[in-house]
């Protein structure tokens, strides 16, 4: 991984893994979203139709969204909300360049409680006081799989391995 | 005053735009002012460099006296606020609610808080008040696929929505894939004119027995075709054909769904309305639809299609002349914004 923002505890646990599968992919995103807490934030980088809005579905199926809603691209709107166990901020900075506009859309309101996906958080300053849990890139290596790479504490870490190990299909 | 001499401030800043309008009765536009930043954004390919609130902040009292300039009207004659309240960014929706609230308090006026995605539909009553209803409306925009039905009590029912891109974004995106530059809709609308749909554009959810839509696949599947072809035969991309064969689809998926829509509701017409309304394919395919039916199809004006507050008034004004002496109009102050309200769920 390119980019590296401090995590919330200070420690770091790196995986690298392939995902076969567009089904695969949701189920890691499931998998993950169950595991994530209140106030968690999660960062997705990748290029366009890397797959980070299918990503985002799975992570909020995992977190407790309604099965029938869905979790929609907000890169016109900014930011989506959605209800779920947890709260949950969708955001998007494919359309935001300038610093100022970070904190003008409203993403680092440390009054929200709940959990925050930002998608093209690539253009997010390094030196943001963020408190990131959990950093995700996807790299596209055929039309159906995808290279991940996974970056977070070592608390989260272990309980991702975990994950990855006992229950999906994953070459790498 | 009689209804046709109602004259409403209407104000939207959900997003980009920072827009005030003026309008007397339930339709007739005496002005509408639109701060766009869309000149900026070409320059920049799209992203947005001075964003929403501080924008709307330093433009909402400019905009305002402007509007009422160009209609030719003063504070005073102001009858009715009707200002944006969702969904969009809650700073940004802010700086409208609460520009709004302190004027029309100040001046012990009515208020209105209308839904974005209300005004949209409504925008299509603009210039033809008399539309038969139920109005089947699709709502295409950068930010929105919606399916509406609006009854003939003026009730507006969500019926489906898209479950992962609106169509405008799928149009941004894959302009941006094609190298064309900012706003990619017209853009392609322009190419696809000049091009034959020869390449496979697969939408999710076509076919089945569903009222949402899907359009992250489409651009997925046009970047294939670009990593495909570049391989094939170099940089110099048949763009024209690619532009065709993306239009087609998303045009093919939108039609597909407006139908199955009017055969279970058996709406009396169609509304196109938002950004994509503008697209000439989308004017023509279901312009085509309604003549199937039998039914009038009413696509607003270019400048009613794109964020405005034309249509903020406009539903503001219709509410409250329906229902003139509901005093939930004059308690508005503890009104807060909705950033993620969908009308009717």
């Amino acid at each position: 991984m390119t980019i590296s923002w401090p995590t919330r505890d200070g420690s770091t646990t790196r995986l690298k893994r392939v995902l076969s599968s567009v089904e695969t992919t949701l189920a890691l995103a499931e998998a993950i979203g169950s595991i994530l807490k209140p106030g968690d934030m999660v960062l997705l980088i990748g290029e366009l139709g890397a797959g980070k809005t299918t990503f985002t579905q799975g992570l909020c199926k995992g977190i407790g969204m309604a099965p029938g809603s869905w979790a929609r691209s907000p890169t016109f709107t900014l930011i989506n909300e959605y209800r779920a166990k947890s709260p949950i901020r969708h955001a998007d900075l494919y359309r935001i360049d300038s610093p100022e506009d970070f904190e003008s859309i409203g993403l680092f309101d440390t009054a929200f409680d709940g959990i925050t996906i930002i998608e093209w958080a690539d253009k997010l300053p390094l030196d943001l006081e963020l408190g990131v849990t959990l950093v995700v890139e996807l790299k596209e290596i055929s039309q159906t799989a995808r290279e991940i790479a996974l970056e977070c504490g070592t608390e989260l870490g272990s309980a991702l391995t975990q994950c990855i190990t006992t229950q999906y299909d994953i070459s790498g | 005053m009689t209804d046709n001499e109602l004259i409403t401030l209407g104000i939207e800043t959900s997003c980009d735009e920072t827009a005030v309008a003026v309008l007397r009765g339930a339709s007739q536009v005496l002005s509408s002012k639109v701060a766009s930043q869309d000149d900026i954004h070409s320059a920049h390919g799209g992203i947005v460099p001075e964003l929403a609130c501080r924008r709307h902040i330093e433009l909402i009292r400019p905009m305002t006296a402007s509007a009422l300039e160009k209609a030719g009207v003063g504070f005073k004659d102001i009858d009715l606020v009707a200002v944006t309240r969702g969904p969009g960014l809650v700073g940004a929706l802010l700086v409208g609610l609460s520009y709004a609230k302190a004027l029309a308090w100040a001046s012990g006026l009515p208020m209105v808080g209308v839904n974005h995605l209300e005004g949209h539909v409504m925008s299509a009553m603009v210039e033809n008040p008399d539309m038969p209803l139920p109005c089947l409306a699709l709502m295409v925009s950068g930010g929105h696929t919606e399916l509406f039905l609006l009854s003939q009590s003026h009730s507006l029912e969500w019926l489906s929505g898209t479950r992962d891109d609106a169509a405008g974004e799928a149009f941004d995106k894959v302009a941006r894939l094609l190298g064309l530059g900012y706003p990619g809709g017209p853009i392609i609308d322009r190419l696809a004119r000049e091009g034959k749909p020869v390449y496979d554009v697969p939408v999710a959810l076509k076919s089945e027995d569903t009222l949402e839509f899907s359009f992250s696949g489409p651009k997925t599947a046009v970047k294939n075709i670009v990593n495909r072809l570049k391989n094939e035969i170099g940089e110099n991309l048949p763009v024209a054909d690619i532009c065709a064969s993306f239009q087609s689809a998303v045009v093919q998926a939108l039609y597909g769904k407006t139908r199955l829509a009017a055969r279970r509701f058996h709406p009396a017409s169609i509304a196109v309305v938002g950004g994509v309304a503008r697209n000439s394919a989308v004017r023509r395919t279901i312009g085509a639809l309604g003549e199937e039916l039998g039914i009038p199809v009413i696509i607003p004006a270019p400048e009613l299609c794109t964020d405005n507050a034309v249509m903020i008034a406009a539903a503001g004004a219709g509410r409250f002349l329906r229902d003139r002496n509901n005093p939930e109009f004059h308690d508005f102050q503890e009104m807060d914004a909705t950033p993620s309200w969908l009308p009717g769920v």
